[in-house]
Parts: C-alpha cells; sequence; structure tokens
C-alpha cells in the first residue's frame, strides 16, 4: 500500500471517528439566515421558500434579501461569531441545554455598540426572529432556527 | 220416498261427491287460496299497522335517549390550543435603543421576534 492510499484511510477513519463527536451531546446545529427587509423595490429573494410566508405574515417590509445563511453547530459553552453587513457581527453561544431545550446567547454588535444581547431558551426545533439594527437599504433581520 | 225424490236425493250425491272430489284436487285448493288471498287479503294486526306503529317507535327512541342520555358524558371538543411558545426570551438587553419582544401565531404556532428600536419603527 503506498503512501498516498494510506493517507486516504488515515482521513477517511479521522473522518467516520470524528462525526459522531461533532453531533454528540452539548451541540446544537443551528441555522442563521440574514436578511435586509427593505422599503426599497419590492419582492423576496431568499433561498428558503418557507421564510417567505412567514415574513409576510410577521413584518410588512415590501422587499425581503437573504444575504448569507449559516449552518452551525453550536457547542456548549463555546463561541461562535459570524460576520454580518456593513460590520455587524453576531455572536451565537450555547450556554446549555435543558432536556429539550437550548439555552443560547446571542448578541450582534456594530460600530463598537451593543445593538442587542439576549439569551433564549429555545425548545428545539425552534425558529426566533431577531432584527432591528439599521443597514443602508432597511434593516438586518436574522433568523435563528436552533436543533435542526 | 217417492220414485222422483229418490232419484233427486241420488243425483244431487252424486253431485256432491263429485264437487268434493273437485276441490280436492291440489290444483284446486291452491287456485281457490290464490283467490282468497287475492281478493279478500287478511288484515293486518292494529299494531302493525303504519299509524300506530310509527308513533311507538318514535316514543321508544325519545324514552331511549331519555334514559341513557346524559349530558355530563357528551365528550366537548377542547377546541383548537395553540402550540407551546417554542422561544422564551430569557433576557434581552440593548445599548443603543429600547427592545421590544412579541409574538406572532404563524400557523397556530407562536414565533418570537426579538427588535431592536434604532430610530425607526419595525414593520
Amino acid at each position: 500500500m503506498n503512501s498516498k492510499w494510506k493517507h486516504l484511510l488515515a482521513g477517511l477513519l479521522f473522518f467516520l471517528l470524528s462525526t459522531p463527536f461533532a453531533f454528540s451531546e452539548g451541540a446544537t446545529r443551528t441555522l442563521v439566515t440574514v436578511i435586509v427587509a427593505s422599503n426599497q423595490g419590492s419582492g423576496f429573494d431568499l433561498d428558503n421558500d418557507a421564510y417567505r410566508d412567514e415574513l409576510i405574515k410577521l413584518f410588512s417590509y415590501p422587499s425581503y434579501r437573504q444575504i448569507k445563511a449559516y449552518a452551525l453547530n453550536l457547542e456548549k459553552g463555546k463561541e461562535t461569531t459570524l460576520q454580518l453587513p456593513e460590520g455587524y457581527v453576531l455572536t451565537l453561544t450555547l450556554i446549555r441545554e435543558e432536556g429539550e431545550k437550548a439555552l443560547v446567547q446571542a448578541s450582534i454588535r456594530g460600530n463598537g455598540k451593543e445593538y442587542l444581547n439576549t439569551v433564549l431558551s429555545i425548545l428545539k426545533p425552534g425558529t426566533v426572529f431577531l432584527g432591528g439594527p439599521p443597514v443602508q437599504e432597511g434593516v438586518l433581520i436574522l433568523a435563528l432556527e436552533a436543533g435542526y | 220416498m217417492k220414485e222422483p225424490e229418490r232419484e233427486e236425493t241420488k243425483l244431487r250425491e252424486v253431485y256432491q261427491n263429485y264437487l268434493r272430489r273437485e276441490l280436492r284436487q291440489p290444483e284446486i285448493r291452491l287456485a281457490k287460496k290464490e283467490f282468497l288471498n287475492t281478493y279478500f287479503p287478511k288484515e293486518t294486526p292494529v299494531w302493525l299497522r303504519p299509524q300506530v306503529l310509527a308513533p311507538t317507535l318514535a316514543l321508544l327512541v325519545i324514552l331511549l335517549i331519555i334514559t341513557y342520555y346524559h349530558p355530563s358524558e357528551i365528550p366537548v371538543s377542547p377546541g383548537p390550543e395553540l402550540a407551546p411558545a417554542r422561544v422564551e426570551v430569557r433576557r434581552v438587553g440593548s445599548g443603543v435603543g429600547p427592545t421590544l419582544v412579541y409574538q406572532k401565531v404563524y400557523q397556530d404556532v407562536p414565533v418570537t421576534i426579538v427588535w431592536v428600536f434604532t430610530g425607526g419603527n419595525p414593520q
């Protein structure tokens, strides 16, 4: 067996052994969808069509544009930082898991200010919308789906 | 008895015997029965007549309902219930403006929104 095959086999073994740990207890799979809602123009530019009806019902902006979507695996006590448009930063921390619930701290900072800092108890799977920070086009809305 | 009378009696007997034999034949008996059933049907017993049977049955149904009807035993639908809120906001704060936590029901599930006011209103 040449060294190329040895490396490939070692990599495969590492992947197979590490996968269960990635989804072990103390980790919560979370989807973050970054959306800009604005009064300029109209229409939806979203990857997830399910959000469309939800956004229509929850807000009344004429235009929604998805900027980015992240699939994260929040680990207990570990901060996960995401870069948002116009210098905003979202920090998510899984404080702990309480049975079917995940206690998550979410904060949005930008321009040296703390726009939002909240602790949420999310019954998995659950969705929460965080919004309000202004961007050039309108406002930032973050859809957090925990436990998916 | 005189001769003509005797003759008449004898003839009557012969005629009666003939009739008796004829009437005893199965075909004749069946035809007679059918004739009687067709033109002189047996009367339906009084208690089986519709004008008696229908009110009796109705009364029976009413009595059964009164006997077995217990309003407290009727299953009452609990009505639509909202699913429990999936998100509970334990703490919220902002360094730039007031915050608002509100829920809107979407497809019978309360959806939580955490909003920070930075000068504009959520729409």
